[in-house]
């Protein structure tokens, strides 16, 4: 009986174990070289494969957001535009009034140009950004603002006529007492731009913002809407000044309405600021959120490459390592098979 | 001592070098099949001082064998569990090509937050439905894949089952005739050999313990103790199921009238590629598809709110099956995407309504509770719990795969160590085949000695 031994099978069969293993080595270093990536990502990763899944879901929710957040940037630098203009429409009207010279020929201008203003300011309401209208509030489908000829201009010269019993620029105009004329003003005319008189003769925007997700948990209000009491005022300005026939009024009540459209016009000019500046912090959130939003999709891709990823240099030091591995081994079994008593007895 | 017993004992000697090199020319047919053993004859001494073939040994090594037998079965289960992970893994594929069930979700979710940024933009909420039936019919083709999977499983066992059988019979015969050649001294190795290798074989199928007693007889039973065969077959038997629903309960593997398989056998068989198959067909897979239901209940739940419910299912418990888009959500089944938008919410019918879309997507990353069974996480966000499911199979996969690796070392180290125990040595049996023909030429030279003696006696007479 011999001490050890070893059968010619299993002296055979040992190289031919290891070239199978190699070889599906070989298979997977090639693979990973060419793609940087584990040969196969499940097998490797196991349980995190979840967590992998969990983090590009995140990445792909980041870049969403970015893009919408660029939407929302658009939608509200055409409304700080819009709001800019009407801005401008309404100091260039309220320095007209300051200036306005005694005399009906000075109140048939001004009444001029606080009607083409007035279509101005319906222009700027009726924005689109790409089919929604940015002052609608949360309809955004339909035009949030009837133009002064469409319907507003009836009702105002209605209630001209229920509270003087005459029409708008009627000749017996000049006998209206500035007295009353203030009274008229301050009541009936004033309002026509409260609710509801105002949703059902002027506006049909709803009085609620959009609101966007910024980021993955954070919220802002992304629009504004016609509603909102600047431009309330900034209509009723241009109203008293181009739809109350100031040329026909006498002197003292004319005085009185244009004082009054200072006071309004004055008073819109800096809510319309306010409201910018109120956009404005929005504009701002969504910039830093979308600062954020880089820093954490950078951050989360990095992870996900680390978690995934190979180093391919390491791939190529191993791949050359089994090559070698692989041809001694082909050697071994060369030389094992031609080793047999046979070419020596 | 005379001539005659000279020529006797030379004679003796012939006989037991021809027997020798007989079973030396067997050995080296034998060299490439490693189920067969290295065979020695045992040389006994004649009454007048010769030679005679005592019997027959083989090379065996017990302990090496059983290492080796159960070595078989343990890398025999893992491996019909990995190939069918190997499959589940398909449903989930590589996390970069966003195939699972997980990623799918999040692309609805990742449409809906676009969607509520834009809701007066109806081509956002197209994109909300396509992405929603996409994961429908993720759903679905897994449903079904599973019960196909389970069928593969279940086929399965019913071919081991009959393999086992047959086996079974082989072994019967084989050892009938060894235990007749041992009681009646006939060289019974090869039978031996071939005895060990139909063992070998079961075991892929079922762990076996094998009991050896006297003549050479053994008795067979599962890795768990029930009687597979001892003085007769005991039968292995097995219904197929022929067609796998949801709620389909499999049928059990019985040995000698005993379920071997399944949360109610008494004694469990723990390895053989039937019970991987059984495992797989009665744990993972149901697991898996739990999962998937939990998560197809839990998102049509989400969803539902009157016409602007996103999705429909046929109740429980075969929710992933029957999930399907509403029809007034779709505008290719004749829905709009505003009911989505709106739900029972916006009476206004403001276009720009975003507050259910946002509590949507809130709700899809907010806490859901599933059942505890999932072996999930059971209270957390239907995105994380979708995606969790990848995980959980990859985890499987992985550790079945490096079970499969491990046991496949032993398998490989215990068939090596049992191969050079009783394996044949070509190079060695020539060696003794030389040995033996220098003791054949000298014994057919003592012959001829012999002879010239008797020559020379006789010439002198």
């Amino acid at each position: 009986m011999q001490t050890s031994y070893i059968s010619t099978a299993a002296l055979r069969n040992q190289p031919r174990y290891e070239v199978q293993r190699l070889q599906v080595e070989v298979s997977d270093r090639s693979r990973e070289l060419a793609t940087s990536r584990h040969a196969d990502v499940g097998l490797t990763l196991g349980n995190d494969t979840g967590r992998m899944v969990v983090l590009r879901n995140e990445v792909q929710l980041i870049e969403t957001l970015m893009r919408s957040n660029g939407t929302a940037a658009a939608r509200l630098s055409v409304t700080q535009a819009a709001l800019s203009d009407m801005r401008d429409n309404a100091s260039s009207l309220l320095e007209a009034l300051v200036a306005l010279p005694p005399g009906v020929q000075a109140a048939n201008l001004i009444e001029l140009e606080g009607l083409s203003g007035l279509e101005r300011v319906a222009d700027r309401l009726n924005a689109s950004d790409g089919g929604s209208y940015v002052f609608g509030g949360l309809n955004t489908a339909d035009a949030p603002f009837t133009r002064y000829a469409d319907g507003p201009q009836a009702v105002v010269e209605a209630a001209f006529l229920a509270r003087f019993g005459m029409t708008v620029g009627s000749a017996t105009a000049n006998t209206i007492s500035p007295a009353d004329m203030a009274d008229f003003l301050a009541n009936d005319f004033s309002l026509l731009f409260d609710d509801p008189g105002w949703g059902t003769d002027w506006s049909s925007a709803s009085s609620n913002n959009l609101v966007s997700r910024i980021a993955v948990s954070q919220r802002a209000t992304t629009g504004t809407n016609a509603n909102e009491q600047a431009i309330r005022n900034v209509v009723e300005g241009f109203v008293m000044v181009a739809g109350l026939g100031l040329s026909a009024l006498s002197q003292d009540s004319r005085d009185v309405v244009v004082n009054a459209a200072r006071v309004l016009i004055g008073q819109a000019i800096s809510d319309l600021a306010m409201l910018q500046g109120e956009l404005g912090f929005s504009e701002n959130a969504i910039e830093r959120a979308d600062q954020r939003l880089i820093l954490s999709r950078n951050l989360l891709s990095e992870s996900i490459a680390d978690t995934e990823g190979t180093d391919p240099t390491e791939a190529k030091v191993q791949l050359d390592l089994l090559t070698t591995q692989l041809e001694m081994s082909f050697a071994l079994t060369g030389q094992l098979s031609r080793l047999s008593i046979l070419n020596y007895a | 001592m005379n001539l005659d017993v000279a020529s006797n004992i030379a004679r003796q000697s012939l006989i037991a070098s021809q027997f020798q090199i007989a079973l030396s020319s067997r050995n080296v047919a034998a060299a490439d099949d490693p189920t067969r053993s290295r065979a020695a004859a045992t040389l006994a001494t004649t009454i007048d001082g010769g030679v005679r073939i005592g019997g027959v040994r083989r090379a065996e090594d017990t302990a090496v064998y059983t290492r080796m037998i159960d070595a078989t079965s343990v890398t025999a289960e893992r491996d019909a569990v990995l190939q069918h992970l190997n499959v589940l893994s398909e449903l989930v594929g590589d996390p970069e090509n966003n195939t699972s069930i997980g990623a799918m979700i999040g692309e609805m979710n990742s449409a809906l937050v676009d969607y509520a940024n834009a809701p007066d933009d109806p081509l956002f909420g197209r994109t909300v439905i396509e992405r929603a039936r996409d994961v429908a019919d993720k759903l679905n083709r897994t449903s079904s894949e599973l019960l196909l999977l389970r069928d593969t499983a279940d086929s399965r066992i019913a071919g081991g089952v009959d393999s086992v059988n047959q086996l079974l019979l082989s072994l019967d015969e084989i050892n009938k005739n060894i235990v007749k050649g041992t009681i009646s001294g006939r060289d019974v190795t090869m039978d031996l050999d071939r005895r060990d290798g139909i063992v070998a074989q079961i075991s892929e199928y079922i762990g076996v313990k094998t009991l050896s007693r006297s003549n050479n007889d053994i008795a067979l039973f599962t890795d768990s103790g029930v009687t597979m065969y001892d003085n007769g077959v005991r039968e292995v038997s097995f219904a197929r199921t022929t067609v796998f629903t949801a709620t389909t309960a499999a049928g059990e593997v019985f040995v000698d009238g005993l379920p071997i398989t399944g949360a109610s056998a008494p004694m469990p068989a723990k390895a053989g590629s039937i019970v991987g198959s059984a495992s797989v067909r009665d744990y993972i897979i149901p697991t898996y598809q739990l999962q998937m239901d939990e998560i197809a209940r839990e998102i049509t739940d989400i969803f539902t709110d009157g016409v602007g419910s996103l999705f429909l299912n046929g109740g429980g418990p075969d929710y992933a099956g029957t999930i399907s888009v509403s029809a007034t959500v779709d505008p290719t089944q004749g829905g709009t995407v505003e009911n989505l938008r709106d739900g029972t919410g916006n009476l206004s019918g403001f276009a720009g309504y975003s507050d259910r879309l946002l509590s949507l997507s809130d709700a899809l990353a907010g806490t859901s509770a599933f059942d505890p069974n999932t072996e999930l996480n059971a209270t957390s966000s239907l995105l994380d719990f979708s995606a969790e499911t990848a995980g959980w199979i990859e985890n499987l996969r992985k550790s079945t795969n490096d079970d499969v690796n491990a046991e496949a070392a032993i398998l490989r180290q215990s068939s090596d160590t049992l191969s050079r125990a009783t394996g044949v040595n070509l190079d060695d049996e020539y060696a003794q085949q030389l040995m033996i023909e220098r003791s054949f030429s000298a014994s057919s030279k003592i012959i001829s000695i012999v002879d010239e003696m008797f020559d020379t006696l006789l010439r002198i007479n």
